[in-house]
């Protein structure tokens, strides 16, 4: 019988899932994990967060080459997939061409620059490199305009008035976003930069960059310029798909895949690359992608779906941890609960508990996200 | 199997405690601590190691 080998394309955390996941499920072929970046596989969370900060590179790693190795797992680091061909099974790394019985695509999105003047003089922030390059750009009293009103944009800001320098923040929308909370903190998270010193330019379209002397100056549609030593892009990613295009169906948000990952035959694919429908937790976050990976793994095994938990988010702005379990429903209702260390919101749909949000209330937020699934009952009822 | 935590880097999402509450819970802020560890239900103990968003658990020897 024909060995088996499984390729996973992409060592970041869905890539990195998909493959322990397949040994851990008992996959007896080889497994191999390339990646176009080298050194160890990485988480993207702590790039924003405490890398920004200062941490080590390291305390975003996800395993090693040599844990990889004790697993029977081949990485392949700064190796690039180039070609595919679904009809005869292979995968073109570099200048070899590897053929596999079972592909899982991971490789994650790139970020968008929205505007081509001078875009080869903004920072943006999705790769290792991307972070390091940018830390060492936030020189105190630096004056840095991040343009993204969304939760990237919102830790960059966070980041850089932490090692002193001076910070606007530019969004096109009128109300800032912080993943998939979507504009529910729109009011509070604004409130948070204007009391840390970020200068808040919502509803402004950043057009451009153009150098000034040592500096730069950002354009913005209505006319404006900020005058700038450094400009963060940080307005969204898009699907690295585009080596795919003639071999598997694609769109603007990913490959599209059936509900546990499969793409086309002995293909699929799992994180920000792909498009499942219907769609697992917060598409774009951490725990999709874990949850993602492991799917794809069960289904390569012809294995049930994995137990899977609610899906959770966090971020960090300005020293507060926002925590989000569960989902959130369009306009929920809302109701506050009150703990030791502040209060947590409950989104109810059908008087239902279906997510849980908190803003720097970690104490509150470990018992309020008990009452997940639970039917408020104590409702205000309003007089007869 | 045994279970070791890294809680520098852990971030309170209480995910492990959810997969597996006989050997993991939360401090009073939200931080990881392993009740066993050697975990007698080692299958939720994996899943716990493998849905920590933070990749805060690992599995030893």
């Amino acid at each position: 019988m024909r060995c088996r080998r499984a390729v996973v394309i992409g060592a970041s955390i869905a890539g990195v899932t998909a493959a322990e996941s397949l040994r851990e499920a008992g996959y007896d072929g080889d497994v191999v994990l390339a990646d176009a970046e080298v050194g160890n596989p990485y988480q993207r969370p702590p790039l924003s967060k405490e890398v920004l900060a200062g941490a080590p590179e390291t305390v975003a790693e996800l395993t090693s080459a040599a844990s990889l190795a004790t697993q029977g797992i081949e990485l392949r680091t700064g190796t690039r997939a180039t070609n595919l061909d679904t009809t005869n099974r292979s995968v073109t790394l570099d200048d070899e061409v590897v053929s596999f019985t079972e592909l899982v695509l991971a490789t994650g999105a790139a970020p968008v620059v929205p505007f081509r003047q001078g875009a080869e003089l903004v920072h943006v922030l999705r790769t290792r490199d991307h972070a390091a390059a940018l830390r060492a750009a936030l020189l105190p009293g630096a004056r840095v305009v991040v343009v993204g009103g969304g939760v990237l944009g919102s830790e960059i800001a966070t980041a850089a008035r932490d090692r002193g320098c001076a910070v606007a923040l530019v969004s096109a929308r009128p109300v800032l976003g912080l993943g998939p909370t979507g504009t529910l903190l729109g009011e509070e998270l604004a409130s948070l930069h204007r009391s840390a010193g970020v200068a808040l330019h919502l509803g402004r379209l950043a057009t451009g960059v153009v150098a000034d002397g040592d500096a730069v100056r950002l354009h913005l549609a209505d006319g404006g310029t900020l005058p700038a030593d450094v400009v963060v892009v940080a307005a969204g990613a898009a699907p690295q798909t585009r080596w795919l295009a003639d071999a598997l169906p694609t769109s603007s948000r990913g490959v599209r895949c059936g509900p546990t990952g499969r793409a086309a035959p002995s293909v699929w694919a799992a994180g920000d690359c792909a498009h499942w429908r219907p769609t697992t937790g917060f598409p774009g976050t951490q725990t999709a992608a874990i949850d993602q990976g492991r799917i794809v793994a069960a289904d390569i095994r012809g294995l049930p779906g994995p137990r899977t938990l609610p899906p959770y988010f966090w971020a960090d702005v300005h020293g507060v941890r926002v925590q989000l379990v569960g989902r959130v429903p369009i306009a929920p209702e809302r109701r506050r609960t009150h703990g030791p260390d502040g209060t947590c919101t409950l989104l109810l749909e059908d008087r239902t508990v279906v997510g849980v949000l908190g803003r720097g209330a970690p104490r509150t937020f470990r018992t309020a996200r008990q009452a997940l699934g639970t039917v408020v009952t104590h409702e205000r009822t309003p007089a007869p | 199997m045994r279970v070791e935590v890294d809680a520098d880097i852990c971030v309170g999402s209480g995910q492990c405690v959810m997969a597996a509450p006989e050997a993991f819970d939360q401090d009073d802020d939200g931080i990881v601590v392993v009740l066993e560890e050697a975990p007698r239900d080692v299958a939720s103990a994996r899943q716990a190691i493998r849905l920590c968003p933070a990749r805060a658990l690992r599995e030893v020897p």
